[in-house]
């Protein structure tokens, strides 16, 4: 099974927080699921993310990363491309550029409720935006 | 042992047990499989005979499902109720959205 969407620290925040973005984000896991394809979740956003919630909202991220039978799957962050992350110029967070890279990897899309950090540097329709 | 083996079996029969023996210890260990008799509708039934590996086929589907049935389970944990028309409609957008990322990758192939 490939890849199809990337999401990114701002859609796990919004999942964890609950609340209608939230209702976005599990329709997508659960098309995505339905089109026998993964939703990749770089290890950085999980990080970038974690930071900021509390422990019942990690507790829900966690849940989804773990019992769902791999359908939402975390990409690690590799030594080789470490590198040539770090030194993406225009990216603000980490996570944003682990992310960035994790879409081109996989040709996927990336789904945030934060376009505007990826702007520059993703074409419009690579990103889909959740807060629409 | 093996002279008795050789004159009680036809060389045809110990060369298929030799043979076996050798293909049962080089292929990778196979997770254990069980044998159902279903029965289902004509409909279903219908598809199933469409199908090269029946096994595969349905093995693809069950895990699909309990994938699914995992997921509406821990949205129904965390207070998220998930509907066909929510999901439908994420569906098509992603699908607009693929076609659109496809004509652009063969607009600049092409180029």
């Amino acid at each position: 099974m490939t890849v199809h969407i990337v999401l990114d620290g701002s859609a796990l925040r919004a999942y964890a927080e609950l609340g209608t973005p939230s209702l976005a984000v599990a329709e997508l896991l659960t098309s995505v699921n339905e089109n026998e394809a993964l939703v990749g979740v770089p290890s950085t956003c999980v990080l970038d993310a974690f930071a900021q919630l509390t422990k019942d909202e990690q507790q829900r991220v966690e849940e989804l990363l773990v019992n769902t039978d791999g359908v939402a799957v975390v990409l690690p962050l590799l030594a080789e491309e470490t590198l040539r992350i770090a030194k993406e110029p225009s990216l603000a967070e980490m996570g944003h550029a682990h992310a960035m890279a994790e879409s081109r990897t996989h040709e996927a899309m990336l789904a945030t409720f934060d376009p505007a950090a990826y702007g520059a540097d993703l074409d419009e329709d690579d990103i889909l935006d959740l807060s629409q | 042992m093996v002279t008795a083996l050789l004159a009680a079996e036809p060389a045809s029969m110990i060369l298929s047990y030799l043979w076996r023996t050798i293909f049962l210890l080089s292929y990778p260990r196979r997770m254990a499989v069980k044998k159902y008799s279903i029965s289902v509708p004509e409909d279903v039934a219908e598809q199933l005979d469409s199908v090269s590996n029946v096994s595969e086929y349905v093995t693809t589907a069950v895990r699909l499902r309990r994938r699914g049935d995992l997921l509406k389970e821990v949205f129904s944990r965390h207070g998220i109720t998930v509907t066909p028309e929510g999901v439908a409609s994420m569906s098509r957008r992603l699908a607009d959205q693929q076609t659109r990322r496809e004509a652009r990758r063969n607009r600049q192939q092409g180029a």
